[in-house]
């Protein structure tokens, strides 16, 4: 950043002071305080006008004081929302290294912790992605006055570079006070709104938090389904108990009993509110024919398109409303083995307000026909065919993957006038050793200049038996190189990791016996809760309070050579333990895990890079905060690895206190048993929760500006379990919390 | 060159007074040591239209106790360091308790100087005025007048609510 800012108009002011003083000498102290009467009484309040010195004493104030300054006057709140002020304060608290990375594009990656700088780090996300809108004018008052006017030198160039989209264009007053170096110090990222949002992710701030109740499901037969499957542990039960989709407008949910994708607004703003809930915008059934009152196609799984769409009409919306506009891209897929790509966007309502619009993209014709539900009141019958389960999606790239793990890659084309086109099939790839629940993750790989890449990286998490009854996860990684017509390409199968020992020690062969055997970190019970994988990290959460961290290594070269040296693998972490309750749910992106607990908690986790301590083993404290609107910043600081339950022992912080000689027995049986097993025994059964008043989180998801969660009280679910009331209860409220108000 | 102690130059103040400094001294302004190398002969004049006299004896004084340190990195606004602590040093915080009047000026000139280090000192000065302050407060120290509506003002204040407190 050395480029040279235009300097401040060489200040009049000062040269006018002449004042015929009589210092000779240099050294000499010229007592200038009180010395001459004063004409032209400068004072500190003459400094502001002049903006560079300005700017370079705002830069010495904290986030809290610029905000203050915000309320001063016009011109004092237009000189703190300074962009690089902003950027520098974002930077300097979250000097995370992908993101620098990702920001500045440079060469030179940042302080490489791998052993190999080419590669170096995996990339976890783009930063300004689809959450960080065209900069809008809604987003502070300040910016809406004339001040904002600015923003129209952004042009389309900065739109396509940084993927924020377009400048907004507001009223066309002319600026009072021309900007300093403007295109230099805006880059068209609102980066005080990014310190805003993640200062109130680290302090776990959600600035609102609305619930939403679920529409029913269809029948109260159909309700009870699910948890005569959970009660039989052959069955494979639902695989998720409601599937959700994020955006930055909008929310997509869909019952597993239900052919029906309800949309509701994301946005929790008071103009959008309905009896104090977001109004919800509609109802989006399947493609004609394919569902019947008898034979639902019901959906299978839905999901978001990762990719930032622009939207194409700009004046339809004010600009208040611009992240309104963005559309979205959305694949649900049926029960049928059909599925459909539509795209949603808000419209103006002429009556008033916005209603949602939708068209079917492309779609993929049904296999086989879906269920009749009147013989499955009767006797169970497993699900016909093989239901995609899990997708992920960036455009034009879908990856979709079955209950019996058949991983498909698609391809898919914008619609040609009315006509919906048909998806294209690449590849379809199968896995016999892989176990639910597992994850999707695909990511354009990210080529130096420009942002359109044809080459893109999928990867499936999933979980692997463990002897003894317990789960561990393993990574299995694809390539998907598309050509310059971004319709069809090569699917290649790229390196597969499990969890083991970092590499270096494998190398070390000399028979030394007794071997020293690291033990393999998972986690027990019969099932595992979630995994989620981000790129970089990977998380596994099981039936109990814990979770447990994974670093990825860093990927070969695309594609692989045909003989791998000798494959890296999954290295275990950190355990993250917080929840007083069993783990529900789970999720992870960018480096941010959010879980939720049958306790009621929703915990954000920040995993961070860490450095490689001297025995290999990762060492790193985390830090975590809870959900709560107004929250505040408290981090929980723990050692790594595995910890002993906090109830474990209470006497022996008496004996650290006074222990200078000897250590107590007991911490050196619990460091033993540290590191004799994967995890520390169970000493007795986890928390009861049957005396907890809070709902249990059953299922989350979260992106960049929100968490998502899913609740379903206990007490409802035990109604309908035993008598299936027919007054259909909102048994299941979705929970909004919003970190950008 | 070799012989620092020789080596002086004269500045001429916007009231015409000349003063004559140590090259080392002066060479902390970084637009008098671009002038002195774009001017080899040695007793040029420079002018410097505008700084007072009584200002530069001021800036001087500190270009003087500093002579030593090392000179800052040309692309010193990009080291994040330097501004992450708004401590002065104790000397400076000596040397800068001056009125308004002087704090302006000499601001003004280490701008217009390029003395980065003065520069930072005055501005961390005023910083640390306005830290801590509440808009109002603000307002009555500078005098300056609220163009802002009250709806404004609440949605400011609503909007900021995340940085309190930290």
């Amino acid at each position: 950043m050395s480029l040279k800012r235009p300097r401040s108009p060489s200040p009049t002011p000062s040269s006018s002071s002449h004042r015929p003083t009589p210092t000779l000498e240099p050294q000499q102290h010229a007592s200038s305080s009180g010395q001459s009467p004063k004409r032209d009484t400068h004072t500190i309040s003459d400094l502001f006008p002049y903006q560079e010195i300005f700017l370079r004493i705002l830069s010495f104030l904290s986030p809290t004081d610029l905000t203050v300054l915000q309320g001063v006057n016009k011109y004092w709140a237009k000189m703190s929302l300074d962009p690089q002020l902003w950027k520098r304060l974002y930077l300097s608290r979250y000097p995370h290294p992908h993101q620098s990375r990702l920001i500045y594009k440079t060469q030179k990656t940042a302080p490489s912790i791998s052993s190999t700088p080419q590669i170096s780090l995996r990339p976890i996300a783009r930063l300004p992605s689809r959450a960080f809108p065209p900069p809008s004018s809604s987003r502070s008052p300040s910016l809406a006055g004339p001040s904002s006017s600015p923003l129209h030198g952004k042009t389309v160039s900065s739109r396509r570079v940084d993927g924020t989209g377009k400048a907004v264009v507001m009223d066309g007053r002319p600026e009072d006070v021309p900007e300093v170096g403007y295109g230099v110090r805006n880059d068209g990222v609102d980066w005080k709104m990014m310190l805003r949002l993640g200062t109130n992710w680290s302090n776990g701030n959600a600035l609102s938090s609305t619930s939403i109740p679920l529409p029913p499901s269809p029948s109260p037969s159909l309700i009870s389904a699910p948890v005569a499957i959970a009660d039989r542990p052959d069955r494979p039960p639902p695989y998720s108990e409601q599937h959700i989709a994020l955006f930055p407008s909008f929310i997509f949910t869909s019952n597993p009993n239900s052919p029906l994708v309800h949309v509701h607004r994301s946005s929790t703003s008071q103009e959008h509110m309905i009896n104090g809930a977001p109004s919800t915008l509609g109802i989006i059934p399947p493609p004609p024919g394919w569902s019947s009152p008898h034979r639902p196609d019901n959906v299978t799984a839905i999901c978001a398109d990762q990719s930032v769409v622009f939207p194409e009409d700009e004046g339809s919306l004010d600009a208040a409303n611009a992240k309104l506009a963005l559309p979205a891209r959305l694949i649900v897929f049926y029960q049928s083995g059909g599925f459909v790509l539509l795209r949603v966007r808000l419209v103006a309502d002429p009556v008033g307000g916005h209603r949602m619009s939708w068209v079917r993209e492309s779609i993929h014709p049904p296999q086989h026909r879906p269920n009749s539900i009147r013989r499955r009141a009767t006797h169970y019958t497993p699900l016909n065919g093989d239901p995609v389960v899990l997708a992920s999606m960036h455009y034009p790239v879908l990856l979709t993957c079955t209950l019996a793990f058949h991983l498909s890659v698609y391809t898919l084309a914008p619609p040609t006038g009315e006509q919906p086109t048909k998806p294209k099939h690449l590849s379809t790839l199968h896995s016999d050793v892989s176990f639910h629940p597992a994850a999707l993750s695909l990511l354009p790989v990210a080529t130096n200049d420009t942002n359109e890449s044809n080459q893109y990286r999928a990867a499936l998490t999933y979980c692997t038996p463990l002897y003894p009854a317990s789960w561990t996860v393993a990574v299995q990684e694809f390539g998907v190189d598309l050509d310059q017509q971004q319709s069809s390409g090569d699917v290649w199968r790229g390196d597969c990791w499990n969890v083991g020992v970092s590499g270096k020690e494998d190398s070390d062969d000399r028979l030394v016996w007794p071997r020293k055997v690291r033990p393999i970190v998972g986690v027990r019970g019969d099932r595992a809760v979630g995994v989620g994988m981000d790129g970089r990290w990977c998380v596994l959460a099981g039936e109990d309070n814990q979770i447990e961290v994974y670093s990825l290594p860093t990927p070969s070269p695309s594609p692989p050579p045909s003989t791998p040296a000798k494959p890296a693998s999954i290295v275990h972490s950190q355990t993250l333990l917080a929840h007083s309750a069993a783990v529900t749910s789970i999720s992870l992106s960018s480096g941010r895990c959010v879980s939720g607990g049958k306790d009621g908690r929703v915990l954000v986790w920040e995993l961070d890079e860490d450095e490689e301590e001297e025995d290999g083993r990762m060492g790193r404290t985390v830090g975590y905060v809870e959900v709560k609107p107004g929250g505040r910043r408290e981090i929980w600081r723990g050692a790594a690895g595995p910890l002993p339950p906090e109830n474990y022992n209470d006497n022996d912080n008496d004996n650290d206190i006074e222990g200078i000689a000897l250590p107590h027995p007991a911490s050196i049986s619990n460091a033993a048993r540290s590191l004799f097993l994967p995890r520390p025994p169970r000493l007795g059964p986890p928390t009861p929760t049957e005396d907890r008043q809070q709902d249990g989180i059953r299922q989350l998801a979260f992106d960049e500006e929100k968490i998502v969660g899913l609740i379903r009280t206990e007490k409802r679910e035990g109604i309908i379990r035993a008598g299936g009331s027919d007054k259909t209860p909102v048994d299941e409220i979705m929970k909004v919390w919003s970190f950008n108000g | 060159m070799s012989t620092e102690k020789k080596d002086t130059v004269i500045l001429q103040t916007s009231d015409e007074e000349q003063f004559t400094v140590e090259k080392k001294v002066a060479e902390r302004s970084s637009l008098i040591k671009s002038m002195l190398e774009d001017l080899p002969t040695q007793e040029a004049i420079i002018p410097l239209p505008n700084v007072s006299s009584s200002v530069l004896s001021k800036v001087l004084e500190y270009c003087d106790h500093h002579k030593n340190d090392p000179l800052p990195p040309p692309d010193a606004d990009a080291d994040d360091s330097r501004r992450k602590t708004s401590d002065i040093g104790e000397w400076d915080a000596k040397f800068i308790q001056v009125d308004q009047e002087m704090l302006f000026e000499i601001i003004l000139a280490s701008n217009y100087l390029d003395i980065k280090p003065l520069l930072d000192v005055g501005c961390k000065t005023v910083a640390n005025m306005i830290k801590g302050k509440t808009p109002e407060q603000i307002r009555t120290l500078f005098n300056i007048t609220n163009d802002f509506t009250a709806e404004e003002e609440e949605q400011i204040r609503k909007e900021n609510e995340w940085a309190e407190d930290r």
